[in-house]
Formats: C-alpha cells, sequence, structure tokens
C-alpha cells in the first residue's frame, strides 16, 4: 500500500513541475510550486505514519507555513509586477533584452 | 467508507484537480483545481489516519493560501471577467463531487475513529516533539513568518 502513496506523490510533484515549466501566467506558475509542496507533503507523512515516526508530520507542518510565507512574499512581487509592468506573463517581462 | 477506498478517491480527485490547474486557460479555474487539490490532499491525510494534518492542512491550504491566490487574482484584474468555466457536463458533475467530497472529508474529521492499516498518529506527541526536539525551528518559522509578513507589506505597497 505504501507504494501507491509513494507513486501518487510523485504523479502529483511532475504535474506542479510540468505547470512550472509550461505555463507563461506567473500566478499558475506560483500555483505549481504550491502542488509541488503539497506533493512533498503526502510523501512525508506517508513514510512518516507507515513507520511510526513523528519527524516526517513535523517537517509536513514546517512545509505548511513555508507555503504560506512564500506564497505570500511570491503574491506581493507579482502584484508590484504587474504594476510595473501592466502584464504577469512571464514573456512580456523583457526589459533587460535590449 | 473504508481507507483504502477514501485513497483511492482522494487520488482520483487530486489527480484530476492537478490536470484541471495544469490545463485551465481561466486563471480561476486554475485557482480551483489548485483547491480540490488541497482538500483532496486533507483526504489523503485522513486515509493515513493523521487528522490533525488534515485539518491544518484545510486551514492553511485551502482557507490561507487558496484565498490569498484568489484575491491576488481579483486584484491584478487582468482579464476583465471571471466567470468560472463550469460549462459541460464533467465539469459540472465534477463540481457536484468535490463539494459533497469536502463536506464528507469535514464530517470525517470531526468523527474520527482511525484507519485499519497504520496506527493512529498521536496529536499529544507531535505536539510534545514542537516544544522539546524541535523548539529551536519552531522559533525560526515564527521569525520566519514575521519578516515574510512585513516583507509583502512593503513590496506591494503602492509607491506615494
Amino acid at each position: 500500500m505504501i507504494y501507491q502513496y509513494i507513486v501518487l506523490s510523485l504523479i502529483l510533484f511532475f504535474i506542479g513541475l510540468i505547470t512550472v515549466i509550461v505555463r507563461r501566467n506567473l500566478i499558475v506558475v506560483l500555483m505549481g510550486i504550491e502542488f509541488m509542496l503539497n506533493a512533498a507533503g503526502i510523501m512525508f507523512v506517508t513514510y512518516s505514519r507507515f513507520y511510526n515516526n513523528y519527524s516526517g508530520e513535523f517537517i509536513t507542518l514546517v512545509i505548511m507555513l513555508i507555503a504560506a510565507c512564500e506564497m505570500a512574499i511570491g503574491l506581493s512581487v507579482v502584484v508590484a509586477m504587474f504594476r510595473i509592468f501592466g502584464s504577469v506573463k512571464s514573456n512580456d517581462i523583457r526589459e533587460l533584452r535590449n | 467508507m473504508s481507507s483504502a477506498l477514501l485513497f483511492y478517491m482522494s487520488a482520483v480527485l487530486a489527480l484530476s484537480g492537478g490536470f484541471i490547474m495544469l490545463f485551465s486557460k481561466n486563471t480561476v479555474g486554475s485557482a480551483m483545481g489548485l483547491l480540490l487539490a488541497f482538500v483532496a490532499t486533507a483526504g489523503i491525510y485522513l486515509s493515513l489516519s493523521s487528522p490533525f494534518l488534515a485539518l491544518a492542512q484545510i486551514f492553511l491550504y485551502s482557507g490561507a493560501v487558496a484565498v490569498l491566490i484568489v484575491f491576488a487574482i481579483m486584484m491584478i484584474d487582468e482579464q476583465k471577467k471571471y466567470e468560472l468555466p463550469v460549462h459541460g457536463l464533467f465539469t459540472k458533475s465534477l463540481a457536484v463531487i468535490s463539494v459533497l467530497y469536502t463536506i464528507y472529508i469535514l464530517i470525517r474529521i470531526v468523527r474520527f475513529s482511525g484507519s485499519s492499516r497504520v496506527a493512529l498518529s498521536d496529536t499529544s506527541e507531535l505536539g510534545r516533539l514542537m516544544v522539546s526536539d524541535y523548539l529551536l525551528h519552531i522559533e525560526a518559522l515564527s521569525v520566519i513568518l514575521i519578516v515574510s509578513i512585513m516583507s509583502a507589506i512593503l513590496v506591494a505597497k503602492r509607491k506615494s
């Protein structure tokens, strides 16, 4: 049964990774990062429960708090970027090119 | 519902939420897919018999992060229309299933009675770890929270 949890966690992680790579909207890219952190949390809790060690659950709580902090800072950067460039697409931001 | 059935249902909903997030052209649709995946992750934690983490998942991810994302989408106001893309029969049935599933998860968290496969997670043991072995981590996390809130306010403030 532990293999099914691990395979699910890996699939979710790669969905998040593909979202970060493929999508151009910066908010959706941040969502992909959250999704990857979530998948890592599933993996930690799986090993923590199947081996009855509480450190994995504690690390999952830490991951949740770090994800909230990262989301606050990332979204504030995206909002500031929208005020400057007028867009949140990552291929519209090319100030350094010329 | 047995925990294997709960796991499979949560896995299907998490995967469909992830694919909705990946393929939706509408940003609000992506956020709703992400929210579905977060709630389904709480179901996965329940099937691993750790109800405290399932509750923290719903509070922190579904309550804080998803709401924050929707607020940012509304503030950025790029596409000028925010209708939810609930058109086809598949999307409508998925929406109804998600709402029923969320209610089921909340009831299951409140009336949790343990799972058959793994031992029930002892929340008091987790709390004891927080004030003994991982005390330094908790203090560092509080500093990180303060600094991140202050920096988010500073970055997003309108220059006048």
